[in-house]
């Protein structure tokens, strides 16, 4: 059975997210903050070169939503940052 | 009759080539001849330093490679021959002449009293360690420069003068190639890339910064090479584009912050316009929608990948920020005023602030002016001509661009407002070449004399944007800057100073930056070591800064002034500050008798010398004066 196109990217992704984390571990970071950005932006790079922007499979909408997730999250890590510095301010 | 235009093209295009040959003869003759004038000291200024034949030369070509261009495209030439390549190789050979000008003139260091020196010394500890500075928050030009390096086997003395150069001849052809894009027309990209010839993109407040090894220049060099792998992504449907896309996307933060928001700015704005455009135009349809609609991917990658390397270093600038919401404080608006009032009590008042303006920032603020006035020419050509889309959607990222300098003004965070101008001016210089193009259309044919006389307008503009951009390349008392050449005299007084000097011992001068001295001369360690109080010495504390006069209309002995020992340095560069750049301001601060006067003082004692500078030893009132123990 061939293999689909929404597999490939989640395989790839998968793929992405275990030498990130081989990767990271060689390096002994520990910051899951910064673990998450680089998974993100692995992600939406796979979902990038997945296929042209011009064709929409169901699949690629469904997408859509990780990355408003991947989106949401990355948006607590920076506010959270930032009243990390305003309560260190105070 | 309609055979008689050929003939007449031929003839003009023959008349092109034999005046062009001279040009290329006689811009070679000009490079001989600024080589042959090498730097033997400090030059206030490159300009006057540099034989007027030379400029006469340059400039002269330069107007002729526009006029040969703007024929070319005027009589439709350029889409039968190439003889529209003769003008634009005039212009950018012209272009790269001026930019090298300083390494022609054997300029052996430049800038070292600035930045470069900081951005050598990153790159010093990457070959000598294999390893990133941890202080460097965009380190890949310093990567790509270590790896140039090794490459190359050139010294890093060469590569740094010559880097800034290679990097803006680059910028020219992807520049073209990005214009084409966009632009519907060849003869438009074509007038574009030769109105980008124009150094503006080096912009900043009161200044020009192209010629300067810095990484914010790097990167805005490279910005119409990421556009176009951007565009060309969106349009096609291989992975090939797409993996040079990421690939310089995932290399663009790390390159420099400044250029990546403007980034963020031009792949967020288009989706902008296209919203507010198909708001009021709704049966409005666009062919390529993926070139036009919000890319979550790529903006995010930009943004998640650009927030993590700035988070090195961002707590200083949040902190800042929420101290300003929270707590109030100047911001640029204050600080600009602040400026604007010190220099009106000096007697400089707004007609001079303008004039400062025009000199440095007007070939900017006219290309943003003629992107203004294309707006209503644009919005009613698009009814016939749906291509012009994409050039109508860069409004989107100059409004953007506009509305962030303005909140950058209101607030007080560590960047000047004026450096967003830098990516203003590449995006109106692309509406420029629409415009100058819309002229020459409308201008074709017998007669209409005053669309003809509209058009010789804009082309007298094109060349004094030109002229003005070549005569503020360089730091010059035409705009009231000091020459940023750096003299083996002045690197090897301080190399003596920094190694042989008392580390404990404060080095004060007036116009030198012994930290960006001790940055490009000493190890990271050995810099640590010389407790520098301020990158400049106008930032040490007020106790420590040089009086006015040398304290000498009060006190018979700069000693006098001080309470602690320290050295000073004094070189042709301050000399040059109060007689070339601001005679006016001598007598308030320091005049040339005042430096001779330095020389018969008893509490200093001069303990190096060289022909351009003079290094004293500056005993505390009350200590031993010279001889004692």
């Amino acid at each position: 059975m061939a293999i689909t196109r929404s597999r490939k990217v989640v395989v790839a992704f998968a793929a992405m997210a275990f030498v990130l984390l081989g990767a990271l571990a060689a390096y002994r970071v520990t910051d899951i903050a910064f673990y998450f950005n680089l998974a993100l932006i692995g992600f939406l790079i796979v979902l990038g070169l997945s296929g042209p922007f011009t064709v929409k499979p169901t699949w690629r909408s469904r997408a859509g939503i990780v990355i408003a997730i991947g989106g949401l999250i990355f948006l607590a890590i920076i506010l959270q940052k930032i009243s990390a510095i305003g309560v260190s301010m105070t | 009759m309609s055979e008689t235009r050929p003939m007449a093209g031929t003839a003009i295009n023959t008349l092109i080539k034999y005046v062009s040959v001279v040009c290329f003869l006689l811009i070679a003759y000009a490079v001989f001849l600024a080589h042959n004038t090498p730097a033997t000291g400090f030059e206030s200024s490159i300009y006057t330093s540099t034989p007027a034949i030379f400029w006469v030369i340059l400039v002269g070509a330069t107007i002729w490679g526009i006029l040969v261009v703007v024929q070319q495209v005027y009589s439709d030439g350029f889409r039968s021959n190439n003889t529209w390549m003769i003008g634009f190789s005039i212009v950018f050979i012209c272009y790269a002449v001026l930019f090298s000008l300083y390494v022609i003139r054997g300029y052996t260091l430049f800038n070292i009293n600035g930045d470069t020196a900081t951005h050598l010394s990153f790159i010093r500890q990457i070959m000598d360690s294999g390893f990133v500075p941890s202080t460097v928050i965009y380190p890949i030009m310093h990567i790509f420069a270590a790896e140039f390096l090794y490459i190359s086997g050139i010294s890093i003395m060469i590569a740094y003068r010559i880097l800034p150069t290679i990097f803006y001849l680059f910028y020219i052809p992807a520049f073209y190639l990005m214009a084409r894009e966009i632009l519907p027309e060849k003869g438009q990209a074509i007038l574009a890339t030769t109105a980008a010839c124009t150094f503006l993109t080096g912009v900043l407040p009161f200044a020009m910064a192209h010629i300067y090894f810095v990484p914010n220049m790097l990167a805005n060099a490279m910005l119409p090479a990421l556009l176009l792998v951007i565009i060309k992504f969106l349009k096609t449907t291989g992975p090939a584009w797409g993996a040079l896309t990421f690939i310089m996307l995932v290399l663009f933060p790390p390159f420099h912050p400044l250029a990546t928001i403007a980034l963020i700015m031009i792949i967020a704005g288009i989706p902008v316009a296209n919203f507010v455009y198909r708001l009021f135009n709704r049966k409005f349809t666009v062919d390529n929608k993926s070139l036009v609609a919000f890319n979550a991917v790529i903006v995010l990658v930009v943004l998640v990948w650009l927030m993590q390397w700035v988070s090195f270093y961002w707590d200083g600038a949040i902190t800042s920020l929420l101290r300003y919401v929270f707590y109030g404080g100047a911001n640029y608006l204050t600080l600009v005023n602040n400026d604007a009032s010190s220099a009106s009590l000096y007697g400089f008042g707004i007609e001079y602030i303008a004039g400062q303006i025009l000199k440095t920032m007007g070939g900017v603020l006219l290309f943003m002016l003629l992107a203004l006035i294309s707006l209503p020419i644009i919005l009613k050509e698009l009814r016939q001509d749906k291509r012009l889309y994409m050039l109508l959607l860069l409004y989107g990222p100059i409004v953007l661009l506009g509305l962030t300098m303005s909140i950058l003004y209101i607030s007080n965070l560590s960047m000047g407002p004026l450096r967003i101008l830098e990516y203003l001016s590449i995006l109106s210089t692309i509406i420029v070449g629409y415009l100058i193009y819309h002229l020459i259309v409308r201008a074709r044919g017998p007669g209409k004399y005053l669309r003809k006389a509209a058009l010789a307008l804009m082309v007298v503009l094109l060349c004094l944007v030109f002229i003005n951009g070549t005569f503020v390349l360089y730091p010059t008392p035409y705009y009231l800057s000091l020459n940023e050449q750096t003299t083996l005299s002045e690197a090897g007084g301080m190399k003596w100073i920094l190694d042989s000097g008392d580390r404990n011992t404060t080095i004060n001068t007036l116009t030198l930056a012994p930290y960006r001295y001790a940055q490009f001369m000493l190890s990271p360690a050995e810099v640590e070591s010389w407790h520098f109080l301020g990158v400049y010495p106008n930032e040490y504390p007020e106790y420590l800064k040089l009086p006015y006069h040398f304290s000498y209309d009060t006190n018979e002995s700069l000693a006098s002034h001080y309470m602690i020992n320290m050295y000073l340095v004094t070189t042709e560069r301050d000399r040059s500050m109060y007689e070339d750049i601001h005679p006016e301001m001598a007598k308030y601060r320091y005049e040339p008798e005042d430096f001779e006067k330095l020389g018969a003082d008893k509490g200093l004692d001069k303990i190096y010398t060289n022909e351009e500078m003079d290094v004293w030893r500056l005993f505390q009132k009350g200590a031993l004066p010279r001889g004692g123990t």
